[in-house]
């Protein structure tokens, strides 16, 4: 069916890719201690890029019956569209990287109700006051992708996630916590992230006053967005080609700390935003954007690599990062905060891209932090912010952990950054 | 539709089901600095099947609607797993309603490409032409056309179809290393005629982008805060109105003690409500996505909590009344407790009696966003001004403003009497539940003693 429409597509477009996904998921959802529903669900999309005359139109429908309409219309579109000046991809060596486990879809609903109320009891028996949260699913994704250059491929994703977490409300005084761990392929332990929330829980049981002041932050790997925001959009080609980016011609400057590198990386076996190629049939690769503190890559789709005389690097289509990896440093957390006389530690930030993140300015809550005291994590901070611009932080990274964890298409160790501005009311 | 969906509820051994079916066909199309960025079109049909068992939900979402009564099935069977308590909804009389759109001077469907596009290169040059720094823009145009169709075990039946329109605009400026952007929307549920004559929102972009380059950062530190009307309904919305819907309190008795109705949450000035049936409002519908009607609910009134944002399920189990706030943002998503039009009444001082007696303060205006935890708030203002012995002051950026909600409303020791509503076309999220058209409303306020982020 959807050869036919490439093959309609093809008699008056110059270039055009047609694709169907098929997707299904199926979850369980706890909050406030009750199994509050499962859920499943099916659907599908059907989508349509063509060129002609040198101009791309798009056009989507969640219909697979209507895949002529779908087609005629990308074409009407098309001749107000953006600039085009490039040749679908053809057939190429893609990755052997692995996306999928049969083992997923085959949970049934029940396990996934019982390894969430396995998680709530973790957490109410440490601590019966805190409303809990949990979830715990599977999805499951089918994808064909054809092109008029030739291209023609299937592949197939699967993701396993849970999570856990809760509120614990003392007077007016609330604490949330919430942790997930999301895999393609059914390895997160239970009982592992419930002991992590658990961890947070603890090291928040007391609140402490917080002077406002420079000092040293360490970042959580949850945290290590307040950095690789503003970086992503920075690194973005469109942005680059654009001048929104303050990157834009500064390839090969230095950018960070010696010991801080950034690699997309789309080829890591099972990893959230793995696979052979990106939306555009382009193969995924491995593109270091910073390597020993300096600017070596920007990402690139196929549109923004052709106006900009360079090659995709897989990302397209958006210019956007498939799996981002902080490599790991030496110094374990526990070193960090032994480190730290007087000092910071984020694990959670909260109004994250509201400042004007492409410049790399940031101010954000800290929505949960703690605070280190000669060298120990005294209690929990309320009500302040830390501000200041993340090209400024890149060369404060005075140390860099040697845990990395994986939050979504995200793998991050611990990241001390010498001083940042904290603001706190007194 | 209708016959097929009430056959697929009419045998079903749920103790409540429903089932909601969407059609939309949505076009956009864009400029990102002087050229063309994107145009795209998608069209969708799919539907949720909602099931109630002993208490317990069971959802499912799909769009191969071949088979209705498998999905019922399917909902059913996910929830008995769930259900082990009684199902309780509130009572609400079955309604039967076909709800035409609003007026639509011009169906969006009906305007060609090309004049669509002209509309938007329109605005985009403007903006590039206004100042020799800025750098580039974005300027982007959107309509939706959406039909819902809703049935449930109880009789109720509703056919609503529902247009959106919005147009975003922002401008970059540029010196060196530093980049400032501004941005102005618009959002209404109207036709073709609503993106029209937006000439000046581009030129305020534009101007204010521009501006901002030689502003300061402002100064962390503690101060009076003005917030005016845009800022002031994102406030009421975030900060407040996220913690009044009750899908977060039915269960949580702690929740529950803090937001107990009768409590003291402000001064006497201070009235807040969410109102689904305030005419012409971003977030107006005359039922909510439960086939409840909406209606105007006080959430603060004269300083006390007096009401929260309900769906039938927490209306029923907190014995209150169900106050039409049920909103699913797509077909792929069952309803959850939302808000609709929220908004702070004016009372009766002028801006003139906020400002007069600060010594020190900030004005801070309009929103990039806001994002809300438990009781923390961080909302971004687009720009502000400093506020030097009672007068405004020199332009700043990158004002942010946190805090804790319950402190912040006890701290609004002024409100205004020029009641504005933001018409610019944003929305709210919730889970993954993004971006529903809400409508946000407030007079000037003044705040003591708030957070604004910053370097010192």
């Amino acid at each position: 069916m959807i050869e036919q429409a490439l093959e309609i597509a093809a008699k008056r477009a110059q270039g055009a890719e047609i694709s169907l996904t098929t997707s299904r998921f199926t979850n369980a959802q706890y909050q406030d201690d009750k199994l509050k529903h499962v859920w499943v669900s099916q659907s599908t999309h059907l989508a349509a890029r063509v060129i002609v005359n040198g101009k791309l139109g798009r056009a989507h429908t969640t219909d697979p019956q209507k895949v002529e309409s779908v087609v005629a219309r990308a074409i009407e579109l098309a001749q107000f569209g953006s600039e085009a000046d490039y040749q679908c991809p053809g057939p190429a060596d893609f990755p052997q990287v692995k996306t999928y486990d049969p083992e997923v879809e085959s949970i049934p609903k029940q396990d996934l109700v019982a390894v969430g109320a396995e998680m709530l009891d973790l957490i109410k028996t440490y601590n019966n006051d805190i409303k809990v949260s949990a979830s715990a699913g599977w999805s499951v994704d089918e994808r064909r992708l054809i092109n008029s250059s030739g291209l023609d491929i299937r592949d197939q994703g699967s993701f396993y996630g849970i999570g856990i977490g809760g509120e614990l409300i003392r007077g007016t005084d609330m604490l949330a916590v919430y942790l997930h761990r999301d895999w393609r392929t059914p390895v997160a332990d239970p009982r592992d992230l419930a002991e992590r929330a658990i961890e947070q829980f603890r090291l928040a049981e007391r609140n402490v006053p917080l002077a406002a002041k420079s000092m040293p932050v360490i970042l959580t790997p949850r945290a290590s967005s307040l950095l690789l925001y503003s970086l992503q959009l920075g690194a973005n080609g469109k942005n680059v080609l654009k001048g929104d980016s303050p990157l834009a011609g500064r390839l090969g400057e230095k950018l960070a700390a010696d010991a801080f590198s950034l690699i997309d990386d789309g080829t890591i076996d099972y990893a959230p935003a793995s696979g052979p190629c990106d939306g555009e049939g382009v193969a995924r690769r491995r593109t270091p954007i910073i390597e020993n503190g300096r600017l070596n890559a920007f990402l690139y789709d196929l549109e923004t690599a052709s106006k900009d005389g360079t090659k995709s690097t897989g990302n397209g289509p958006g210019c956007e990062p498939s799996n981002l990896v902080i490599p790991p440093g030496r110094m374990s957390l526990a070193e960090m905060i032994e480190g730290t006389r007087e000092g910071l530690l984020i694990e959670h930030v909260m109004g994250l891209g509201q400042s004007n993140i492409m410049n790399g300015d940031f101010s954000v809550n800290v929505s949960l932090g703690y605070k280190i005291e000669n060298g120990e994590i005294v209690g929990r901070v309320k009500d302040a912010m830390v501000a200041g611009n993340v090209y400024d932080a890149l060369n404060r990274i005075e140390a860099i952990g040697s845990e990395p964890e994986w939050a979504w298409a995200t793998c991050a160790p611990h990241l001390k950054i010498d001083a940042l501005s904290v603001v706190a009311k007194a | 539709m209708r016959n097929r969906m009430a056959d697929a509820l009419r045998d079903t051994s749920a103790d409540y089901a429903e089932i909601r079916i969407e059609r939309t066909e949505q076009t956009g199309l864009g400029f990102r600095g002087p050229e063309m960025d994107a145009i795209s079109s998608s069209s969708s049909l799919g539907g949720v099947a909602r099931a109630l068992v002993k208490g317990g939900w069971g959802i499912v979402t799909f769009n191969d609607l071949s088979d209705l009564p498998a999905n019922i099935r399917e909902a059913v069977a996910c929830a008995r797993l769930v259900g082990k308590e009684k199902s309780h909804l509130a009572e609400v009389e079955p309604i039967e309603k076909t709800i035409p759109p609003p007026k639509m001077q011009r169906d969006f469907r009906g305007v060609p490409l090309a004049e669509k596009r002209q509309l938007v290169k329109q605005y985009n040059d403007l903006m590039l032409g206004l100042h020799p720094k800025i750098q580039t823009t974005s300027a982007r145009y959107t309509d939706r056309y959406r039909e819902v169709y809703f049935a449930n075990t109880q009789g109720s039946y509703f056919a609503e179809t529902r247009p959106d329109v919005t147009v975003g605009l922002t401008a970059v400026a540029r010196d060196g290393d530093l980049v400032q952007r501004a941005h102005e929307g618009f959002g209404r549920a109207a036709g073709f005629e609503a993106a029209l004559d937006l000439e000046a929102k581009a030129e305020t972009a534009a101007k204010r982008a521009a501006d901002l380059l030689v502003a300061p950062p402002v100064q962390g530190g503690t101060y009076t805060v003005i917030v005016n009307e845009k800022l002031g309904g994102v406030f009421a919305h975030e900060a407040f109105g996220h913690l009044s819907e009750a899908d977060a309190v039915y269960e949580n008795e702690k929740l529950r003690d803090l937001m107990v109705l009768g409590k003291r949450f402000g001064p006497d000035h201070l009235n807040i409500l969410d109102d689904g049936s305030y005419p012409g409002g971003r977030g107006t519908h005359p039922l909510d996505d439960e086939g409840v009607p909406t209606r105007k609910n006080y959430l603060i009134k004269d300083g006390i909590l007096v009401g929260r944002l309900h769906n039938r399920e927490t209306a029923g189990k907190m014995n209150e009344d169900a106050t039409g706030n049920a909103r699913a943002v797509a077909w792929n998503f069952p309803p959850i407790v939302r808000m609709t039009n929220t908004y702070i009444e004016p009372s009766d001082a002028s801006f003139q009696d906020l400002i007069k007696d600060v010594d020190l303060g900030l004005y801070a205006c309009d929103m990039i966003g806001g994002q809300t935890m438990c009781e923390m708030f961080t909302f971004s203002a687009a720009y502000g001004y400093m506020i030097r012995s009672g007068e405004v002051a020199q332009l700043v950026r990158d004002v942010v403003l946190t805090g804790n909600v319950f402190q912040t409303l006890k701290d609004i020791d002024l409100v205004a009497d020029d009641l504005a509503w933001d018409d610019g076309g944003g929305g709210c999220g919730k889970g993954p539940q993004s971006p529903l058209p809400v409508g946000f409303g407030s007079p000037h306020l003044r705040i003591q003693g708030v957070v604004v982020g910053g370097q010192q």
